[in-house]
């Protein structure tokens, strides 16, 4: 182990960088002052400068050839036109990706929206499970909630809620299922329930579909008008990505 | 020579302002490549392939030192040389030091030693090469990299930092370790022995 190895890292570099001339001059006033007090650190001192009178000693070789280039590198340069081409696909690319993100997640509340009729069924099959459950453990005499609730058909609707659905950018929005209580919040099982005689299950499941149908009228423009743009961005991305591979070869 | 005025030729496909610059520079371009990756015909390849990268990415120098700056494309294809070796892991050490320095037909300029040395001086002297350029060759390739920069190249720190895209403190703090490194290497392979005593006795005198 040599004399460097046992130096702290500090006076390993102080040392390095003195023997370079690269310590401020106040750092090497310092330093000068500690090879006076200090024999180890002068002996670390020769180490280095030993071992960089070495390394310098090695000296530059010389170069077997000349390294100048030809004509025909001269040629090959990168134009500048291929920076512009690669460029351009990279933006087609981005606007492609772009155009698909879009289309993507203008479907998505398409998707939910036909979802919706299907989830809410299900909730009302639970809440009547639910509902028939407590009613048997009622004692007797007591009579659930709902039961006093008059038949739906006997209580106004406010106009248009079950035939119009709000729009919400060409979009149709599911709306609430229409509650015979008047209660918007309350859940549309609870209405329905009353319904004696029918088939609960089926009479929500066409309603839903009812109201479903009107969600699968997509503004027809705006969608097309993205397909468009997608599919033409997409040649235009395929067309660039050749050309940019092929001027890329020809480099 | 106007280095700039033969930069913004080059830049305009100017190859003949551009093979001025190369003529200016391939002497310190090969040393590092030749250091770094220890084998003559790789170095060339190297250096070479820098020239050529250099030329054709004129437009990405932004100014200060062209020297930094071509010396760290000759680097980064030193890197990829090496890279590319140890991917060969079929090369022998053997192999590398019959390419190494003293076997491959590139002369070195010894400024050590006297041209008038004895036999034995000059036996001493290519032993001591080889052990410097083993150990040199034994450091990792950052460490191999500062040292040739800074002392066979004799750059500043600033163009060693330049060169290295790296801070200045890091390259100082490198160098010294590097530096420590190899001193531990020449000791451990005995010879530096006598010839630290010549130093010192040639210091002394």
């Amino acid at each position: 182990m040599s004399r460097l190895d046992r130096l702290p890292p500090r006076d390993l570099e102080r040392l390095s960088a003195y023997l370079d001339g690269g310590l401020a001059s106040h750092e090497a006033a310092k330093l000068r002052a500690r090879l006076e007090a200090e024999p180890e650190l002068r002996l670390s001192l020769d180490e280095m400068r030993q071992v960089v009178a070495a390394v310098r000693g090695l000296g530059e070789v010389r170069v077997p050839r000349s390294f100048t280039l030809g004509a025909a590198d001269a040629v090959r340069r990168r134009e500048p036109g291929f920076a512009y081409l690669r460029f351009a696909t990279v933006l087609a690319t981005a606007l492609f990706v772009l155009t698909t993100a879009v289309r993507t997640l203008s479907a998505v509340p398409l998707r939910l929206g036909a979802a919706a009729p299907v989830a809410e069924s299900a909730t009302t099959a639970a809440l009547e499970m639910f509902a028939d459950i407590a009613g048997a453990a009622l004692p007797t005499g007591e009579v659930p909630l709902e039961a006093e609730a008059p038949p739906p058909a006997a209580l106004p609707v406010p106009a248009g809620t079950a035939t119009s659905a709000p729009t919400l950018g060409g979009v149709v929005v599911p709306s609430p299922a229409p509650t015979a209580t008047g209660c918007p919040s309350c859940p549309p099982s609870l209405a329905y329930r009353q319904e004696a005689g029918e088939d609960r299950a089926g009479k929500t499941s066409e309603t839903d579909d009812e109201e479903a149908a009107p969600l699968t009228q997509i503004p027809g423009g705006s969608i097309s008008t993205l397909a468009v743009a997608q599919w033409v961005l997409g040649v235009v991305v395929v067309v660039l990505g050749l050309l940019a591979v092929r001027a890329r070869r020809r480099r | 020579m106007d280095e700039a005025a033969l930069i913004a030729d080059a830049r305009r496909g100017d190859v003949e302002a551009f093979n001025r610059l190369v003529l200016a520079h391939q002497s310190k371009a090969f040393n590092l490549a030749y250091r770094i990756t220890g084998d003559g015909d790789s170095a060339a390849d190297a250096t070479q392939e820098a020239f050529l990268s250099a030329y054709r990415s004129l437009n990405r120098y932004r100014g200060g030192s062209f020297r930094a700056w071509l010396l760290r494309i000759v680097t980064n294809a030193c890197y990829d040389e090496l890279r590319r070796r140890k991917r060969r892991p079929a090369e022998s050490l053997e192999e590398m030091e019959e390419a190494s320095p003293t076997g491959d037909g590139v002369a070195t300029e010894d400024v050590f030693f006297a041209a008038n040395d004895g036999p034995e001086a000059s036996a001493e002297r290519a032993e001591v090469t080889r052990a410097i350029e083993r150990c040199l060759l034994g450091l990792p390739s950052e460490f191999r990299t500062v040292v040739i920069l800074a002392d066979i190249l004799a750059l500043d720190y600033t163009e060693v930092a330049s060169a290295m895209g790296s801070p200045v403190g890091t390259v100082r703090s490198r160098l010294a370790r590097a530096r420590a490194r190899l001193r531990q290497c020449l000791e451990a392979s005995r010879e530096l022995s006598g010839w630290g005593m010549r130093l010192a006795e040639e210091r002394s005198s």
